[in-house]
């Protein structure tokens, strides 16, 4: 019989094949036996024989042992010992990374996410805000929800009507940021004046525009994509819009939307 | 409160979401790379709205795949750009290009991007509908002075792939017209006889000397000369 708690979990433990919870296991058989020594020693028995009565009451080490290496299993306790250090260390790696691309995004790109096409980047080029717009326009264009949420419709100090525009582009598909379609869009007002934003030699169009339509990518994240633009210079007399992105000679998508400063539906 | 102690099991299964959502973190952290070639194609294609795209060619590079698609009466070069994360490679959606399917051209030209052509070497692919064409010669002028133009020719008399030429044209050092749809294409036959030539591009018609005879186009007229 083991002369003290130190032998008894010695030889406990040596039947448990998983080292890294022998310690455990030991702490736990010594915490048990300091408390029924204790209360041994609490009913008047001296230390020595309490001692050895709380060691006895133990048990056997070896059938002690053989159960708890059955509850610790070798290959359980080594999988999540090897799972909580390579799930740390991932953590660890992927924070650290995740903050340090985190800082030039933040810097530039997606600083343009608070840095939204507003009012007054709209009349930062000079001119006076003659509405305000916010259509509800949107429609679906292959894996792209696509909105124009925000519109101004300015005076320019020569007297041209210009239309200022923000347009969405949302997926939930990270891999297909970034659409391409700011030099395929075009509009024409309900007077039939035409828009372009270039040549459209490959559609074989022919009638003079009344104006131009230009957009740029303002604004890129995994999931949704903005775009600027205007049209300019826009019939003074016309009262709506329709914007139609038409890469290879057919309609990709179209967004209708009123110049007036009510809210409508595109 | 005493606080839960979880068994053996239910650690494991935290460690591992845990592990998952930092993987996660760290895929998102990277900027979603796509891990094969066909989907980084798909994703190219959608951002161009030119889903369903046959795939008529493509060409190895060292830095990603270069590939040749045909939707409708359209042709298009998409560029895809590999890069290593890990030892692994990822595929990035690079460039794209189209040109559409004239009628009656049998030669569609398809340039590497618009910029001027002779700042760097540029690759054309010049897509044939027209069978009896074996070679291609693309022609530039390069401007030496106000002067004096000197004509550059660009020659491939075999097909890279299906019915796709590539001309890789390379720059003299020296200024040029800026845009490169100001090359003349000629196609010819096996024998060597034209087939088919695009007209004088604008910019020649009214800065170079066209030869009344001939129709070659020669040095600048000099009574032009301011």
């Amino acid at each position: 019989m083991a002369d003290n708690f130190a032998d008894y979990c010695a030889a406990v433990c040596a039947l448990v094949r998983f080292k890294p919870d022998r310690e455990a296991i030991a702490g736990e058989l010594t915490a048990h036996m300091e408390d029924h020594m204790a209360a041994l020693e609490a009913e008047g028995a001296p230390r020595e024989e309490a001692k050895a009565r709380a060691i006895e009451a133990m048990g056997d080490p070896e059938a002690l042992g053989k159960a708890l290496d059955a509850l610790h299993s070798p290959l359980l306790g080594w999988l999540q010992l090897w799972m909580w250090r390579l799930s740390r260390l991932a953590a660890v790696i992927s924070i650290s990374l995740s903050l340090l691309l985190a800082v030039g995004p933040v810097r530039s790109g997606w600083a343009g996410l608070w840095d939204v096409f507003d009012r007054e980047e709209v009349l930062a080029g000079g001119g006076e805000v003659v509405a305000e717009l916010r259509p509800k326009a949107s429609c679906r264009a292959g894996g792209y929800t696509v909105a124009l949420p925000r519109a101004w419709v300015v005076r320019q100090e020569d007297g041209e009507l210009w239309v200022y525009f923000l347009l969405r582009a949302g997926h939930l598909d990270p891999w297909i940021q970034r659409p391409d379609f700011g030099a395929a869009l075009s509009a024409r007002d309900d007077l039939g004046g035409a828009y372009r934003s270039r040549p459209d030699a490959a559609t074989g169009a022919s009638e003079e525009p009344a104006g131009e339509v230009a957009a740029y990518r303002s604004t890129s994240t995994p999931f949704f994509t903005c775009y600027e633009g205007r049209i300019y210079p826009v019939d003074p007399a016309a009262e709506r819009i329709v914007l139609t992105c038409a890469p290879y000679g057919e309609t990709v998508f179209s967004l209708s939307f009123s110049l007036e400063e009510v809210e409508t539906d595109g | 409160m005493a606080r839960r102690t979880l068994t053996r099991p239910q650690r494991l299964l935290r460690d591992v979401l845990i592990l998952l959502l930092s993987l996660l973190l760290l895929y998102a952290a990277l900027g979603f790379p796509i891990p094969a070639a066909e989907a980084a194609l798909r994703a190219l294609e959608e951002r161009q709205f030119f889903s369903g795209a046959q795939v008529v060619g493509q060409v190895q590079r060292e830095e990603g795949r270069s590939y040749a698609l045909r939707r409708g009466d359209w042709y298009a070069r998409a560029d895809l750009h590999c890069r290593l994360i890990l030892g692994l490679p990822f595929w990035e959606p690079g460039q794209f290009r189209a040109a559409p399917v004239r009628p009656g051209v049998p030669l569609t030209p398809v340039p590497e991007e618009e910029r001027s052509f002779f700042s760097q070497p540029q690759e054309v692919w010049v897509f044939s509908d027209d069978p009896a064409i074996a070679s291609v010669t693309l022609e530039i002028p390069a401007r030496l002075s106000p002067t004096m133009v000197r004509m550059y020719t660009f020659s491939q008399g075999e097909k890279a792939f299906g019915n796709c030429f590539i001309l890789t044209c390379y720059p003299p050092n020296m200024s040029s017209y800026s845009y490169p749809q100001d090359f003349r294409l000629s196609g010819y036959d096996r024998e060597g006889e034209l087939v088919w030539q695009s007209p004088l591009p604008e910019e020649w018609v009214e800065d170079l000397y066209v030869s009344p005879g001939t129709g070659d186009v020669l040095f600048q007229d000099p009574t032009r000369v301011p």
